[in-house]
């Protein structure tokens, strides 16, 4: 829903919209009728005449004369809920405007079609509207175009220099289009990354929430596959893509309320404990739905080169939760398993009015220069500017990672070269790092967390990294190689004694137990990895470690005092008065829990003594 | 050579040269048969076993004619992921070295040869080898010293380039000795296949590339047996040094048994007697004995007494360095090593190779026991608790003293008093540490006592005993653990240990390996005091065993 209502005054009459025509318009509507009558001169005269050439049977034969997109807009038009012609939303659906007639380089002398004798200020009056709709078929619907197969390229459309005509010439490039199957990584990446921040290893910025270049590289090295783009393989900083996956996973877990910052680093929630175990296609649907409403980013601000976003644009812009509700529709419309380019998801979009807003004030986005780069200017803040660059970054960096979508894309270098009249653009190497996604698939997770199937079965069967666990503590991996996040939970648990071999040892264990790791967590892992059951020696050694690391309890702070001698600490450790807030500690020594000492040192002075601070 | 994971494939190949071999695997067979004669198999918990590839177990397998382009091929053959580059670098690396270096004899004395010019300029610069050669024959040739042959071999292998000693060997005096068809007892006997594969590879057929190395077999598998088959194919002069007079009697008994020799052929070295005899038995300990430090060793005339022909070293893991040093003259005579494990806590595995040679032989335990050769066992862990009051007296003694008051926990005890009645009818010992325990256990169970305090004559009656079913069980001292051969034994209980002694664990549990004539399967037993010290003294133990395949149990509370 477009957020200003600047649409024309409804018309109830064909004649009450000629009444408000100049005698000049007037005049050139009623040469496009084919009589040799002559045509009046004053505009009571001239309105009467375009009615009576207007009336009965002559409405339909004035129709047949319309070429097909002028009786598609007709159609459009008439079968509208509120009979306003959208341009727009024409455009995307057919392709172009219909014939409006001519006028001048500025827009002046304008010579209108047929089609001006039925739209006045884009709306077709109500009696014509009735009249029309006796004869004009109802339009069909916008459909989205969808295929089975990926192209193997993409073909690169640019302009660059040719210096052997020395001129700026037109040139295309087939560049090879990148698939990623999402849905296996996804749940993957979920896991390493709990995984990740339950080892205390996760940092994010305590103002920002998102993650820094150092949490960046630890995410970026436990995903599945690796992120969409590798900015290690160029040493270009200007061509540097940035992370998309490695990014998101922190801010997604955060919005699904799994993890939380600590005092130093992201701690994961009691909800983040359950998921660690829970099944992961629940848990990543559960996401998905958290960051539809999440305000913890606008995903806006991932396009780097618009600015003003944290100043006097952010204002404007609008709420966050009502553009990914729009998107989320715009998915749920998409057939499942097909593949979609996602210009053609833009076209729909637009052609069915399923679209959004993303700023009310264009004039306070920028792009490097407040007064030259204004986004305000005509035609700076398109759709595929803002709107456009909006989606791909929703679709790209959040919807893929949690592995609704299948994304087929290229690099961003000159994947979308829609910008190149834009102030200030002529240094970037592309205008959104997301602007290499060119295709993208609902597969079966993105069919289940989009609510468009009931229950979900991977399409593609998991394999997972096999453990042999043996008798002498060891674990071996005989299967796949185990993934990053495995490795790293195995880590805190056991030596790592060799390529594929842990091994169990009471130190490293009792060390995991301490920092808050569950035994059981790793008995799990174990178990549910390994086709055999554990070995007696192994459950065991696990139980013997749960009992030791729970027969000590952290019982707080205390205070020692010293007591002049051995008779005295006996005496106040015994006193009823003192006895609930101290114990003796050897002969000469009481402790005082923290918390009682107040108690503890108003009790002392009833036994008659003090406690210097 | 693959380059991808192979999933039915079960060997990985680790880049610290260790081997996991999937056990299960329909192929594991095999592997292990294609990995063994280049890789030590260091452990063989279920479901996945570990060799290991080093330095010696190349040479060994050089020694034997493999080469390593054969050994790289089986590595890529079977490995299921790719093997690592460094791996197959170091296995053709190590292997180009062995024979590089050989020790042969001329008219006039040993001669070493090398392979090309780099490598001789190295050994005539090499700090350790130049001393012991004698000048330069020719430009790959060299004269080497006289009784050095040893020294040399030592030597060459501490510098990476392991002689192949094609010298030969001196002969020995005649020694007329064939196996018994039936044994004096009355009992069929014959060789097993395995054991005659064993002295086969050792004898090689009296050729130079034979007559010295290790036969490598698990306890119980009959390494005694190996050796006198050996002294059949070589039909000369032997000596034999064991580690304890029990294992002499042993021998004894075992060649007056099964061989033709008369019973005064055989000569005992003792304290009690210094015969020497067509056979000689000797200990360790007896060869090692000088009065103080600063003397020589005694003893070591025995190794010219004779002109042996054939020196066997029973549980060679346990050779004494001097022993080593005297062998080291002794490189003209054949040379048998026998032992259960080639790995030595004080790590002279390389000694082992250079101057008793390699290894010529190995078969794993658990082919023996699927076979019927030895028995199958079952270690159980008997976890006790202590009362509370010997709780807080552990608690509250010192460091040193909390192993012995958990070890001798009162309530074993009763434990070993169910044990035996759970066990009734079988052949029961009851090893362990502490004297006063032992005192103990003996008076409940009435069990007769053996400790290092017990007449050899008296010990000998009651293993006698034990082994003619007149007495049900024995308890057992430290003195129980090496060369006991109680071949019905079937049940042994562990009331106490010497720490986390892998060794001990392996020995005592020997004891039990013995096939039954019914085949029943062997039990072991280990007492352990719940919350203390011992249980992680256990759990070494635990490890040991289950790594050596054994199945281990775990009962009692906790």
């Amino acid at each position: 829903m477009p957020y200003s209502q600047n649409q024309p005054t409804p018309l109830p009459t064909l004649a009450a919209a000629l009444q408000y025509q100049t005698v000049d318009q007037l005049k050139m509507l009623a040469v496009l009728f084919s009589t040799d009558q002559r045509r009046p001169t004053r505009k009571a005269e001239l309105i009467e005449f375009i009615q009576q050439h207007t009336e009965g049977d002559k409405l339909k034969a004035l129709w047949r004369q319309l070429d097909t997109l002028q009786q598609a807009a007709i159609a459009e038009t008439v079968y509208s809920q509120d009979g306003y012609f959208r341009p727009d939303q024409f455009s995307a659906k057919y392709g172009k405007a219909p014939n409006w007639g001519t006028s001048d380089r500025y827009g002046y002398r304008r010579v209108p079609s047929l089609l001006g004798l039925f739209f006045f200020d884009g709306t077709i009056p109500d009696d014509l509207r009735r009249r029309f709709r006796e004869f004009v078929p109802k339009p069909e619907p916008a459909r989205l175009t969808s295929q089975d197969n990926l192209p193997g390229e993409w073909e690169l459309v640019g302009h660059g220099w040719n210096p052997q005509t020395r001129r700026r010439e037109p040139h295309s490039e087939r560049i090879p289009i990148s698939p990623v199957l999402t849905e296996r990584a996804a749940r993957h990446d979920l896991k390493a990354v709990l995984r990740l921040i339950d080892a205390g290893k996760l940092t994010v910025s305590d103002k920002t929430h998102q993650p820094g270049a150092a949490a960046l590289k630890a995410v970026g090295a436990l995903l599945s596959g690796g992120d969409f783009y590798d900015d290690a393989q160029g040493d270009n900083e200007y061509q540097k893509i940035g992370s998309i996956k490695a990014f998101a996973w922190p801010l997604l877990v955060q919005a699904g309320n799994l993890a939380a910052l600590g005092e130093k680093c992201l701690e994961l929630t009691k909800t983040g404990q359950k998921a660690l175990s829970a099944p992961a296609e629940k848990i990543l649907a559960q996401l998905w739905q958290r960051w539809l409403k999440t305000t913890l980013l606008d995903e806006l601000r991932r396009i780097d080169c618009i600015k003003g976003q944290t100043g006097k644009g952010q204002r404007g812009l609008t709420a966050v939760a009502g553009r990914r509700a729009v998107i989320n529709q715009a998915l749920r419309d998409c057939p499942a398993g097909k593949w979609i380019a996602v210009n053609e998801l833009f076209r729909q979009m637009r052609a069915i009015e399923l679209t959004f807003e993303v700023t009310r004030n264009p004039w306070d986005l920028y792009i490097s220069n407040p007064h030259y780069g204004s986004l305000g200017d005509g035609g700076f803040h398109g759709w595929h500017i803002l709107q456009a660059r909006y989606c791909l970054c929703v679709l790209f960096e959040y919807a893929a990672t949690l592995g609704l979508i299948d994304v087929a894309y290229i690099p961003p270098y000159g994947a979308r070269p829609d910008y190149g009249d834009l102030w200030g653009t002529d240094d970037l190497a592309f205008f959104s790092r997301y602007d290499g996604l060119v295709y993208f698939r609902i597969n079966p997770l993105g069919a289940y967390c989009l609510g468009m199937a009931t229950d979900y079965r991977p399409s593609i069967p998991e394999t997972q990294a096999l453990l042999r666990v043996l008798p002498n503590l060891e674990i071996a991996t005989v299967g796949e190689p185990l993934e990053p996040a495995d490795e790293m939970f195995l880590n805190c648990y056991a030596h790592k004694i060799s390529d594929v071999v842990w091994k169990l040892d009471q130190a490293r264990l009792l060390e995991a137990v301490e920092a808050g790791h569950s035994v059981s967590a790793l008995q799990e892992l174990l178990q549910a990895r390994s086709d055999q059951p554990l070995p007696e020696t192994v459950t065991r050694f696990l139980s013997d470690m749960v009992n030791r690391a729970t027969r000590l309890q952290d019982k707080g702070a205390a205070r020692l005092i010293e007591c002049a001698d051995a008779a005295l600490a006996t005496l106040i450790a015994n006193d009823s008065r003192t006895k609930p807030y101290c114990l003796l500690a050897g002969d000469r020594y009481l402790a005082v829990p923290a918390d009682a000492e107040t108690r503890f040192r108003t009790a002392l002075r009833k036994v008659g003594y003090s406690l210097p601070k | 050579m693959n380059d991808t994971y192979i999933p039915d494939n079960p060997l990985i190949v680790q880049s610290d040269h260790s081997l996991l071999l999937e056990v299960h695997s329909p192929r594991s067979e095999a592997v292990r048969e294609a990995i063994a004669p280049f890789a030590e198999l260091v452990k063989s918990p279920e479901h996945i076993h570990t060799y290991r590839i080093t330095p010696l177990s190349i040479w060994n397998a050089r020694a034997a004619g493999l080469n390593t382009t054969a050994m790289i091929a089986v590595l890529q053959q079977y490995a299921k992921y790719p093997v690592p580059e460094g791996v197959a670098q170091e296995i053709e690396a190590l292997g180009r070295r062995y024979g590089l270096a050989v020790i042969e004899r001329d008219d006039a004395g040993l001669v070493l040869r090398v392979a090309d010019a780099p490598l001789a300029e190295l050994l005539v610069r090499d700090r350790r080898v130049a001393p012991l050669l004698d000048g330069r024959l020719s430009e790959l040739c060299f004269r080497i010293k006289l009784g050095v042959r040893g020294l040399l071999k030592q030597a060459l292998v501490a510098i990476g380039y392991p002689a192949d000693d094609l010298a030969g060997y001196a002969e020995g005096q005649e020694l007329l000795l064939q196996l018994r068809t039936v044994t004096r007892s009355g009992e069929a006997f014959s060789v097993r296949p395995y054991q005659w594969e064993a002295a086969a590879a050792f004898y090689q057929d009296g050729a130079v590339q034979g007559g010295s190395g290790v036969i490598v077999l698990p306890c119980g598998a009959g390494k005694t047996i190996v050796g006198m088959a050996v002294m059949a194919q070589v039909q000369e002069n032997t000596l034999i040094l064991s580690t304890s007079r029990t294992s002499m009697e042993q021998w004894r008994r075992e060649l007056l048994d099964k061989t033709d020799l008369a019973p005064e052929a055989i000569a005992e070295y003792s304290s009690q007697r210094k015969d020497t005899g067509p056979v000689t038995l000797a200990t360790y300990q007896m060869l090692t004995y000088r009065p103080s430090r600063e003397e020589d060793f005694v003893h070591f005339g025995l190794f010219h007494a004779r002109s042996w022909g054939l020196i066997i070293y029973d549980e060679v893991h346990l050779l004494p360095a001097p022993v080593f040093r005297i062998t080291a003259e002794l490189q003209s005579r054949r040379r048998l090593g026998l032992t259960a494990t080639l790995i030595r806590e004080d790590g002279l595995e390389v000694d082992v190779f250079a101057l008793i040679g390699p290894k010529r032989y190995d078969v794993p335990w658990r082919e023996l026991e699927g076979q019927g050769f030895i028995a199958a066992a079952d270690c159980t862990e008997v976890r006790i608790a202590q009362t509370p009051a010997r709780d807080m007296e552990y608690a509250l003694a010192p460091r040193q003293q909390q192993f012995r008051l958990a070890a001798e926990n009162p309530r074993k005890v009763n434990v070993v008093e169910a044990l035996l009645r759970q066990e009734a009818g079988h052949r029961i010992l009851v090893i362990g540490e502490y004297l006063s325990q032992l005192q103990e256990l003996a008076d409940t169970t009435r069990f007769p006592l053996l400790t290092g305090k017990t007449p050899q004559m008296e010990r000998e009656r009651l293993y006698k005993s034990f082994r003619e079913g007149t007495v049900p069980g024995l308890v057992l001292s430290r003195v129980g653990n090496f060369a006991v051969d109680l071949p019905d034994a079937d049940v042994l209980i562990q009331v106490s240990g010497k720490y986390g002694s892998r060794q001990e664990e392996a020995q005592r549990l020997g004891r039990v390996l013995r096939p039954k004539r019914d085949g029943r399967r062997a039990r072991f037993y280990t007492l352990v005091s719940l919350r203390t010290c011992e249980e992680d003294f256990a759990r070494h133990r635990q490890l040991f065993l289950t790594e050596q395949g054994y199945s281990y149990r775990i009962e009692g509370e906790g």
